[in-house]
């Protein structure tokens, strides 16, 4: 049995360059970790990942008959693939790889201590080894991908989306909750850089999505229930007009649940005057060409936007993110009225016109005699209300003076949020969210648009707040990704799972209480029942081992016995054998 | 009829609970006894501890000791019993854990000698005595780091029937062979989705008979228990104090088991627990202090005053 065999432990150890061996000494790490136990040949090379790296490990498996692998480079995230791929072109088990990371975890982090991280590489390595002495085979499984894809949410981002999926010639169901799909978009008036109608756009959308063969467009509805994994989701979405449910079964699921504009309820200015606004509700008067003050019925004549309202404000009203839309939404709506007012005024922070063509926008503003102030973040603008008139006083950083306007209309251009419902999203998705509510990514960098759930994506605003040029964009990649998954037809997944030891089992329901994810449910058909993992849906995380009051779950690949080997090692180091050390 | 097998049965400090529920095993002992040759056993007869050190080294075939060893008299009772047999068996969960006499380690040994001699509460101007009795140990140490056991057979006190399955095995030659399920594994009451609301004590309110008595608040070991006992708590309505230890691999932390399994189980603030679980120590690691990770560290902070 494979358990049994003898381990002969290989360590590679990659430079990385100047990445690790700037701060690292490799050389002497390499030299030490050749003489733990179990381990038959140790050395560093420049990049491990490289096709030169490559060969290198497959040549020294085959050299010394090695049957584990520890490569001790970046993070798993970035390369374990990539050596669990190498390792198996050189017929060891992928589970049989080990991945230290010196770089994330060493190099980069103790750059100014190269002694100490070349203590802690060490550690690591040793504690690796330990481990992947214990690491034993594991059977890689696939699923089968149902070609169904689910999109939620019909804005911008769930529209391109769905189209994207349905072009590519796979079944695609958009299910949104209003009556009408288009979503924020719908409610703006002209959108920077070309000045194109939004609701031309939206419309070019629409019929795209209505002509197609292969998309069910669901409004008025909303998804109520999803259980299943990554290829064979199977989804409860309930229509709000009728309350009537219907099942799909769903290979792949991308979620693009957009945003809310921040609405600043109960905190001054907003309240204090009908005609205080946000710009989300300016955008919509413009939209219907009623841009009228609320209180009077008529035009403003000098009107004064606030940038950065609820927006890189940490602690103060909530939302440290900068919404990275609103500058240049906001100099664009200020161009646009100079038209037809007297005086436009906008009170910023900062102006972050970043975007293809936004700085275009921005100079247009100051070409129309938009007046630009720069406040002091420390001391917001004081904003009173006398008869009926706004006064706005405030002191230009950048001038130095204390300066007042009387505005007809007040415009706050307030934060993008997550939208309402979006715990119940999250809960039924199995999202995680970050600081400012927006759904996590899998990795900001290396899978911006793949979730901790297998088979969602995310797309758009309900990512982080972004405008609609950025949403289409990550729209579009989401739906490759699904379109990939339905054109392999099935799909590995990680035997890197929990496993249930039926008769140590109490069927005491710690574990399915634990389980963030759902994947534990109870065989009823043994008596007493006993809990069963639903491997697809398992993401390793351990919980319900941890949890498990009768020692009757394993983790595979993370076993008791793995984790106190490193934990002993860490303690515990074997005496150096051998070699030049005395 | 073959020869009865030699057989030495030792009691280190202990209720002698082990012993009485082996005399428990009523007229199977007219089987068992005359297969047994009986070497030592000063709780039915008059041996003393000189015969035990007179056998030769591993002339006796199987050794029981109960109770842990407290004593140095104890200690040394189980040093010998070890030499003298081929099998020995931690018999009951003091020998195996530390048992009820475990729990002495939550206390410095000091403690223990003033509510036990000089203030108890039962005795006159107590004093410590000091003549005619063996040393006592500053702490509990787990008998297993002690000596090395071929079996362990857990329980306050194990079955008879227990008992009686392992010792006709033992007779016979056979491995024992003892079922790993734990305590729920034989408990029929009924098992629903809901987390536990709030924690009950034993006497507050009035348990449902058919429904899993840990879901209605009331902390219940049986998942982190080994099931040798067939539960026998839990179906008379008694919620499973864990005696039996943890279920195979049985030298797991029992006590960590079951509070981080009350962690997820019980969705309660950290204050509320903390107030309402009365006792945790004495609650979750009632039979296995010694030998669990916390009790670990309490043995090694006491080696470390005598270094």
């Amino acid at each position: 049995m494979a358990t049994e065999e003898v381990p002969r432990i290989g360590v590679f150890v990659c430079h990385c360059g100047h990445n690790i061996a700037g701060t690292v000494d490799v050389e002497r790490v390499a030299e030490i970790a050749a003489h733990y136990p179990n381990v038959e040949f140790a050395t560093h090379f420049m990049f491990m990942c490289s096709d030169s790296g490559q060969q290198l490990i497959r040549d020294k498996i085959e050299e010394f008959s090695l049957n584990r692998v520890v490569v001790a480079s970046c993070s798993p995230r970035m390369h374990e693939p990539t050596f669990r791929r190498v390792v198996e072109e050189a017929d060891v088990n992928r589970y049989c790889f080990e991945q230290v990371n010196l770089r994330e975890h060493v190099s980069w982090c103790h750059m100014r201590e190269p002694e100490a991280a070349t203590e802690k590489a060490i550690d690591l390595i040793r504690m690796s080894v330990a481990r992947a002495a214990l690491l034993v085979p594991l059977e890689v499984k696939t699923v089968s991908v149902e070609p169904h894809t689910l999109v939620v949410g019909g804005g911008v981002a769930g529209l391109r989306a769905a189209i994207d999926i349905d072009s590519r010639g796979f079944k695609v169901t958009l299910v949104e909750r209003e009556p009408e799909l288009g979503g924020n978009l719908a409610k703006l008036s002209t959108l920077y850089q070309g000045n194109e109608k939004a609701s031309d756009v939206i419309e070019r959308m629409v019929l795209a999505a209505r002509i197609s063969e292969n998309l069910t467009i669901m409004t008025d509805s909303e998804v109520v229930d999803v259980e299943g994994y990554i290829g064979n989701f199977d989804v409860t979405v309930k229509n709000n007009a009728t309350d009537k449910t219907e099942k799909l079964r769903v290979g792949a699921i991308i979620v693009a649940t957009g945003f809310q504009s921040w609405v600043p309820e109960g905190i001054p200015p907003y309240g204090m005057s009908l005609d205080v606004i946000t710009l989300a509700q300016l955008e919509e008067m413009k939209r219907d060409d009623k841009l009228l003050c609320p209180s009077t019925g008529k035009p403003p004549k000098k009107v004064m936007f606030i940038g950065c309202v609820g927006s890189r404000q940490p602690g103060v009203q909530g939302h440290e993110h900068c919404s990275r839309y609103c500058c240049t939404a906001m100099v664009k709506a200020a161009a646009d009225i100079t038209e037809i007012t007297d005086e436009v005024l906008i009170l910023y922070d900062d102006i972050r016109t970043f975007g293809k063509g936004h700085e275009e926008v921005h100079r247009s503003a100051h070409e129309k005699f938009v007046m630009f102030s720069k406040f002091d973040r420390t001391k917001p603008a004081k904003t009173t209300v006398a008869d009926g008139a706004l006064s706005v006083k405030w002191r230009d950083i950048l001038a130095g003076d204390n300066l007042e306007f009387h505005p007809d209309l007040l415009v706050l251009v307030t934060a993008m949020i997550p939208p309402e419902g979006v715990e119940k999203v999250s809960q039924l998705f199995s999202l995680t969210r970050s600081a400012d509510g927006f759904f996590n990514e899998e990795h900001i960098k290396l899978a911006p648009l793949t979730t901790h759930t297998a088979g969602v994506m995310i797309a758009g605003a309900a990512q982080s707040a972004k405008d609609s040029t950025d949403s289409t964009t990550q729209a579009s990649g989401a739906a490759a990704k699904a379109a990939s998954l339905m054109a392999r037809g099935e799909v590995e997944i990680e035997s890197t799972v929990a496993h249930v030891l039926e008769e140590l089992c109490s069927s005491c329901h710690t574990c399915a209480t634990a389980c963030p994810y759902g994947a534990i449910s109870f065989d009823t058909s043994k008596k007493p029942e006993i809990a069963v993992v639903t491997e697809a849906e398992c993401h390793g995380c351990g919980t319900c081992a941890a949890g498990c009051p009768s020692s009757a779950i394993i983790m595979r690949h993370s076993t008791d016995e793995q984790i106190t080997a490193m934990v002993e090692a860490f303690l515990m180091p074997p005496p150096v054998m051998g070699g030049g050390d005395s | 009829m073959t020869e009865p097998v030699p057989i030495a049965m030792a009691q280190g400090s202990s209720c002698w609970g082990c012993y009485q529920s082996l005399i428990d095993i009523h007229l199977n002992l007219a089987t068992v006894l005359p297969l047994l040759d009986i070497k030592y056993w000063t709780c039915v007869a008059d041996f003393k501890l000189k015969d035990l050190e007179g056998y030769p080294d591993k002339s006796i075939t199987v050794g029981l000791y109960e109770g842990m060893a407290r004593t140095e008299e104890d200690i040394h009772l189980l040093k010998l019993i070890r030499a003298k047999c081929k099998i020995l068996i931690a018999f009951g969960s003091c020998s195996c854990f530390g048992g009820i006499p475990g729990m002495a380690n939550f206390s410095t040994i000091e403690e223990c000698n003033e509510v036990k001699f000089r203030n108890n509460k039962t005795v006159k101007d107590g004093e410590l005595p000091t003549e005619n009795l063996p040393a006592i140990a500053p702490v509990v140490i787990p008998n297993r780091d002690i000596v090395d056991f071929e079996i362990f057979l857990p329980g306050c006190p194990p079955t008879s029937s227990l008992i009686l399955t392992a010792l006709t095995a033992l007779l016979e030659g056979k491995p024992i062979e003892l079922p790993p399920h734990t305590v729920c594994h034989y408990c029929d009451r009924e098992k629903k989705e809901t987390p536990i609301e709030k924690i009950l004590r034993p006497y507050e309110g009035i348990a449902d008979p058919d429904r899993c008595l840990l879901e209605q608040g009331y902390i219940c070991l049986g998942s982190a228990t080994w099931g040798l006992c067939e539960g026998q708590c839990v179906s008379h309505g008694v919620t499973c104090r864990g005696c039996f230890g943890p279920p195979p691999p049985i030298m797991g932390d029992q006590g960590a088991a079951a509070i981080s399994m009350l962690g997820s189980y019980a969705p309660l603030e950290s204050e509320v627990l903390a107030d309402t679980v009365h006792d945790p120590l004495g609650c979750f690691w009632r039979f296995t202090y010694p030998t669990s990770h916390l009790g670990a560290i309490r043995i090694k902070r006491e080696e470390a005053k005598t270094k």
